[in-house]
């Protein structure tokens, strides 16, 4: 599985932040941008103005960094954009100073993320000062990164 | 005649026929409880009942006492009747009145009778007054109850002059009504009462006219006409119709914002609309030419539009030429608008929408009338209309219709006879349409124009069908213009109508099954019938139409999804499968839905899914076999081959983060979706093996997306999808290769899931999906015990069998190694959430039902934590969710039987159930829903353990009067029938007590009962009623009314348990008498408050001595009105809602008996208590409600113990606040 000759790292240095999708097919927990900060489609419905109106979609998003709510409405021809959702597991190797130390698949050590605030990241803290080992799983979108999720290693 | 039957035992003498006439004496009448008025007494409680079925159960004497006053109740609502209380009581009495039937009846005749009399009653009622808007559901009960209630027979003996009458009034009141309906409507008001009342005549109608084989022939067809008039012209725009209109002419136009969840017009008026088209159907002759003229006039008007000139209207409809002048000029307006801007005038908007509306609501009365739906048969055409067809079929002369169709694109009125043909047929819509269509002219958007609506226009009714083909034609060669340029313009909600229509329409008239029908109409079945060039066409048009919608419309997400339901129905039917396969458009839609091109991509996520689904379905269609294998070569292969190429690439565990692969995967995962909803019994076999293909790679897929949950869910909802649609239909070793999977699938989740945390933006529900899925794929996997369509004829059953438990995986297997992963990841906190709690308990229902034999073998603390969320289910969560909890016992307790082994765990749990299923059903409130599972898992812990002293002495105890025999209880069905009857029985009679049971006879005690819903209304007096008995109790003095003897002596006055009322024993009502009079003091006030009996004791012990205290009754029960200005009307509901005369904190002491155990009704009552107390409160109810009473009034309990005339299950106790000698 891990190939080291290939670069993690610039393996999407082509690849634009976001690309675009008709309203329509946006779905429910699907993402999209909203004012400009990638979001997770909580909530999804349609209305319309009178009987004979055409379908507008009303979207509530959150964003996937800084858990703000936006919200938008537009015609549902319209196209919206669709941030490039990425996820990696990385091994935790050390915590220093508020950043976490990641070691990735080709033995690469970064240590340029933060630990997570509230519940997550006590949590890794608290597994990780008690020995455990785990992985981390960060999100990376539209330029920005952040640790989501923990997994205890499988042994 | 009813005076001649045996049976009469109460006959109004010739007084009672005076007083009869005058309201209040009438409704004294029914409320004086002196001796034969108790009859009419319950004659009106019956009456308002809404059970009036109860009649029949009364002996022969009594009920006739109605049939006697409903003349009376006639002549007494017509002098109340301003008083819209009073009216709606005598109004309900007349309903029910109406719907009286049984062995009441001695013969038919009097029946007949009776009918007659209330029907002339009835007439001559309406016909002498105006109609109220408060009256308007009360007549309409009446009317549908009659209808309803008495058989075509009698309702056909009637004499003809009186049947004719009363037709006629209801069809006067229908049309009344449903512009009453319509105005309501516009001004947009709460109450809608005229709608109401206008369904329910609407609903009568139907049941009429369903039987119309009873009644002479075609007497219906007038009414009919009129009340399908009526309906059209309310929901047509003016001068045609009044839709809009308020009283004074104003039409009132709002744009409102109009979310999803609003209902179709079509749901929302199914059951109207139903009634309109049969109605439609019976007078077939009239409405069906009327509905084309209205379409007529509506392709007039787009004809103006094209041609900018005046229309040729007056041919047609001189009537309404006027107004399409009028409209006209708008339209040219609007055109030039629309050349030169793409903006549209508000004022133009407003009349295209008045269009679409009209529009709109002609397609949807077209399509009630033209076919039923009903779900899951076939639907046949209505014998009416094929009736209607075969008629006309003599008068169309099929040569020149297939010279019509032999020649598109040319204009009829260049085929000789043609025209008039149309002409005589009314199908002059057709004409204009293909003239128009064949102008010259490079206006694109004039036949985009023309092709949106000939859509409509080839809807033309049965007789006309032939020349559908035609039309279609010619707009299909005309039409291949840009639409995009006025999609704005046009109306989805009309897109969506047409596609509603045209799915209907196509399930019920194409390709006709002439085996189906005994006469068929030549027309149709030369059209449309099998092998038929005609049907070829409408398939090819149609297609056309689901084509160029899924891409004009791939933003409208409702009608996108009614035009794929469309295509799905051409296909699921093999016949017009077969000709929808044979289009060249059915192909490339495959192919470009399999490319994934634009714009089918573009769809939601949930079109895409029918659409495949649509697809599969075609491809089982008959074809030749080079022809199949190149269909799925194009269909189903590029799917499997890009994905597999996909998933097989070397580096893919490196791309597949990236969003192209990404989407590939999930178009993929939907597209699986879709196949599995296209199982079917005969195509079960290939599509199971190709997805299994899919399921095992999928595995693969839940390792290498194990950190995306979006993905994760999707594939967990292939598998749920899967077993969801084919496990039904597996034989053995096929469920046994599908459980195979599921069981790695459940590996892999729980490796990948076990210890993840994570930080999910998402709401709380959401996060929860997987879960919630994996529960919904192991109660799918273990529906395959209850329904099995198998065959049991598969290749490998008889190895398997000899090879006996030698298989590898079994649904048990997997469901608990599933419940295993599950059961520790839902918490307490996930069961707050309904959808995952109703999962929840459906999945261990099911498998405590399946597998008992398993539940005992689960690790210690998995059957903890199952037992325990069993017991919070009972008792804490909504009555469905503890239903199910109540129905997982039964089996548990059997299995524990079976075994015979005690101080298993299992063993122990259930003797804890058993005390809380006794407790449940026997202390607390419950559902009476319930009482049947509560009772079965009762019954059998009960027979489980009976062997233990304890508890079957205590059982014995309470179920002396329950189990008749005296022999132990064993499993049997007959004896388990036999005790849940007796518990029915024994729960609703001894225990009423605090049993919800008791609120279906009085609604006081349970606030969700309240009077909001009309039909089941309880008796209740009006204010007025209320006043009047007040002031003839207070002239016939103290010793008048129901009781008697001593007037004060405790139980002069009747127990009534379904109120609640048990009085106190002699000794007790003594004591707490004594208790209070000397808390009083010498000229203290004492209230009593539901507590009559002490009242009647304080008064008895008054008379007998010189200390004097006055004393207030507080009660509910309008019996003790007797005692004069002394008793209050009081209703626990209204706590504060007392007599002027009652003023705050006057009386030395209270005392106070709520009626119920309810916390509930504990605190209202507490409210008064506090109101009119200085400070002593003597409180007396169950010893349950000692927290409560502690916590509310800051009462202690007491020592004594008071007891009743009879029995109570429950035991009962005084509180005070006070230093009293009840305390020790």
């Amino acid at each position: 599985m891990a190939d080291t000759d290939l670069d993690f790292t610039s393996g999407d240095a082509g690849a634009s932040a976001t690309f675009p999708m008709q309203c329509s097919a946006l779905r429910k927990n699907g993402f999209v941008v909203l004012k400009g900060r990638p979001c997770k489609i909580v909530e999804m419905s349609t209305s319309k103005t009178g009987k004979h109106g055409h379908a507008k979609v009303h979207m509530v998003g959150i964003d996937i960094f800084t858990n703000k709510k936006y919200e938008d409405i537009c015609p549902s021809t319209h196209n919206m954009d669709v941030p490039n959702i990425k996820r990696n597991d990385y091994q935790l190797v050390d915590i220093s100073e508020g950043f976490l130390s990641l070691m990735m698949d080709n033995g690469d050590v970064r240590e340029d993320l933060r630990v997570p605030e509230g519940d997550l990241g006590k949590e890794i803290e608290s597994k990780f000062s008690a020995g455990e080992e785990m992985l981390v799983t960060v999100l990376s979108a539209m330029g920005e990164e952040s640790a989501v999720a923990l997994k205890p290693m499988t042994k | 005649m009813f005076e001649a039957t045996p049976n009469v035992m109460l006959k109004p003498t010739e007084s009672w026929r005076e007083s009869l006439l005058d309201h209040r004496v009438m409704d004294l009448f029914f409320t004086i409880g002196d001796r034969e008025a108790d009859l009419i007494v319950e004659a009106r409680k019956l009456c308002m009942s809404s059970e009036a079925c109860v009649f029949c159960q009364l002996p022969m004497g009594r009920s006739s006492v109605p049939l006697e006053l409903f003349e009376g109740v006639y002549v007494v609502h017509r002098k109340i009747r301003e008083d819209s209380d009073m009216a709606q009581d005598s109004l309900q009495c007349l309903a029910q009145l109406a719907s009286m039937h049984g062995p009441i009846f001695p013969d038919e005749n009097a029946q007949v009778t009776y009918l007659a009399h209330l029907v002339e009653g009835l007439l001559n009622m309406i016909n002498g007054i105006e109609i109220e808007d408060s009256e308007a559901v009360g007549i309409a009960n009446i009317i549908s109850n009659l209808i309803s209630t008495f058989p075509r027979s009698v309702l056909t003996a009637l004499p003809s002059e009186l049947f004719g009458s009363f037709v006629n009034c209801l069809t006067l009141l229908t049309c009344s009504f449903g512009r009453s309906a319509a105005l309501e409507e516009v001004l947009d008001k709460d109450d809608m009462v005229y709608m109401e009342a206008y369904d329910k005549l609407l609903e009568s109608w139907l049941t009429l006219v369903q039987e119309d084989e009873h009644f002479p022939r075609g007497c219906f067809i007038q009414p009919a006409v009129q009340v399908f008039n009526s309906y059209i012209q309310c929901h047509l725009a003016a001068p045609d119709g009044t839709r809009n209109l308020t009283a004074n002419g104003v039409s009132s136009h709002e744009e409102e914002e109009i979310n999803e969840l609003q209902e179709d017009d079509r749901e929302l008026f199914s059951d109207q609309l139903a009634s309109i088209g049969m109605l439609g159907r019976i007078a077939a002759d009239h409405c069906i030419p009327l509905l084309t003229g209205y379409r007529l006039l509506i392709q007039e008007f787009l004809l103006s539009m094209i041609n900018n000139r005046r229309p040729h209207v007056a041919r047609i409809c001189r009537l309404l030429e006027d107004r399409v002048t009028r409209l006209h000029g708008q339209l040219q307006r609007h055109q030039q608008h629309l050349m030169s801007t793409s903006d549209t005038d508000t004022g133009d908007r407003i009349v295209l929408d008045e269009l679409y509306e009209d529009i709109h609501w002609i397609i949807l009365v077209s399509g009630y009338l033209l076919a039923d739906d009903p779900q899951g048969e076939t639907p046949l055409i209505p014998s009416e209309v094929m009736e209607y067809s075969i008629k006309h079929s003599t008068e169309v002369d099929i040569n020149t219709t297939l010279q019509l169709l032999g020649s598109p694109g040319e204009k009829p009125t260049s085929i000789p006879g043609c025209l008039t043909n149309v002409e005589c047929l009314g199908m002059c819509p057709a004409e204009p349409a293909t003239r128009a269509a064949a102008l010259p002219g490079p206006q694109p958007w004039r036949q985009a124009m023309l092709q949106h609506y000939s859509s409509h226009i080839i809807q033309l009714e049965p007789g006309q069908r032939r020349l559908l083909s035609a039309v279609l034609r010619t707009s299909e060669v005309e039409s291949r213009a840009t639409r995009a340029s006025l999609t704005q313009l046009l109306s989805p909600q009309m897109g969506k109508d047409i596609v509603w229509f045209l799915r209907r329409w196509a399930k019920t008239y194409l390709l006709v099954d002439e085996k189906l029908y005994g006469q068929i109409s030549m027309p149709l079945s030369t059209a449309f019938g099998p092998d038929t060039e005609g049907a070829q066409w409408i398939v090819g048009y149609l297609l056309d139409k689901v084509i160029n919608n899924l891409s004009v419309w791939s933003s409208e997400p409702e009608l996108a999804n009614d035009t794929v339901e469309l295509l799905v129905t051409l296909v699921e039917r093999r016949e017009r499968a077969n000709i929808v396969v044979q289009c060249e458009n059915w192909w490339s839609l495959a192919k470009q839905f399999a490319s994934r091109s634009p714009p089918l991509h573009m769809l939601s996520s949930a079109v895409q899914r029918t659409l495949m689904k649509a697809l599969v379905l075609g491809g089982f269609a008959h074809m030749d076999s080079d022809t199949k294998q190149q269909y799925w070569a194009e269909v189903l292969h590029p799917l499997q081959q890009r994905f597999l190429n996909l998933i097989n690439q070397e580096n893919f565990a490196q791309i597949c983060q990236e969003e192209v692969v990404k989407q590939e995967i999930v178009a993929t995962l939907e597209a699986l979706c879709g196949i599995a909803e296209a199982t079917q019994i005969d195509n079960v076999a290939s599509l199971f093996s190709f997805l299994m293909d899919f399921l095992s790679n999928c595995i693969g897929l839940m390792e290498v997306y194990r950190n995306s949950p979006e993905t994760i869910n999707l594939i967990i909802e292939v598998f749920v999808e899967v077993a969801h649609k084919q496990i039904c239909y597996l034989g053995e070793t096929k469920s046994m290769k599908l459980y195979e999977v599921c069981l790695m699938l459940l590996q892999v989740y729980s490796k990948n899931n076990l210890g993840r945390k994570r930080l999910d933006v998402a709401g709380e529900e959401e996060q929860y999906q997987d879960l919630l899925l994996i529960m919904e794929l192991l109660t799918n996997l273990l529906s395959k015990e209850f329904i099995d369509f198998s065959d049991s004829d598969e290749v490998f059953r008889g190895q398997e069998q000899s090879s006996g438990g030698g298989r590898a995986v079994s649904a048990a297997d997997v469901v608990l190694y599933g419940v295993n992963i599950v059961l520790p990841l839902m918490s307490q906190d996930l069961l707050k959430f309904p959808s995952l709690c109703n999962q929840y308990y459906k999945l261990i229902t099911f498998i405590c039902e399946i597998f008992p034999e398993k539940i005992p073998q689960l690790p210690e603390d998995l059957f903890k934590s199952l037992m325990c969320s069993l017991e919070l289910g009972m008792t804490t969560m909504s009555s469905e969710i503890s239903q199910l909890c109540l129905e997982a016992l039964s089996p548990l307790a059997e299995q524990c039987a079976k075994t015979q082994e005690k101080d298993t765990p299992l063993f122990i749990a259930t003797q804890h159930f058993l005390k809380l299923v006794f407790d449940m059903l026997v202390l607390q409130k419950h559902n009476t829903e319930m009482t049947v599972a509560a009772g079965e898992a009762l019954y059998t812990l009960v027979c489980l353990h009976q062997r233990d002293a304890v508890i079957y002495q205590r059982l014995a105890e309470a179920f002396n009067g329950l189990t008749a025999s005296s022999t132990p209880p064993t499993l049997d069905r007959k004896q388990k029938v036999a005790f849940l009857k007796s518990l029915e029985e024994f729960v609703a009679n001894v225990n009423i007590y605090e049993m919800q049971g008791a609120i279906v006879f009085f609604p006081h005690s349970d606030s969700s009962m309240k009077m909001s819903d009309s039909d089941d209304e309880e008796p209740r007096l009006s204010a007025e009623t209320l006043a009047a008995l007040q002031e003839f109790y207070t002239e016939s003095g103290r010793t008048g009314g129901s009781v008697r003897g001593d007037p004060f002596s405790v139980g002069a006055v009747e127990e009534d348990w379904r109120m609640s009322q048990f009085w106190y024993s002699e000794e007790t009502a003594a004591r707490l008498a004594e208790e209070v009079l000397q808390q009083a003091g010498e000229h203290g006030r004492i209230a009593c408050v539901s507590a009559p009996s002490v009242y009647q004791k304080l008064k008895q012990l008054e008379s007998s001595r010189s200390q004097r205290a006055s004393t207030v009754l507080l009660e509910f029960d309008r019996r003790f009105a007797v005692y004069g200005e002394e008793f209050v009307f009081y209703d626990y509901n209204n706590p504060l809602c007392l007599p002027e005369g009652l003023l705050p904190q006057t009386f030395d002491v209270v005392i106070a008996d709520p009626p119920y155990l309810s916390e509930e009704c504990l605190s209202k009552v507490a409210l008064t208590v506090q109101y009119l107390t200085k400070d002593k409160i003597l409180l007396c109810t169950g010893a349950t409600m000692e927290e409560h009473a502690g916590k509310l009034l800051n009462l202690k309990i007491c020592s004594y113990l008071p007891k009743h005339n009879h029995n109570l299950a429950n035991e009962f106790r005084c509180y005070v606040n006070y230093n009293s000698t009840l305390l020790s």
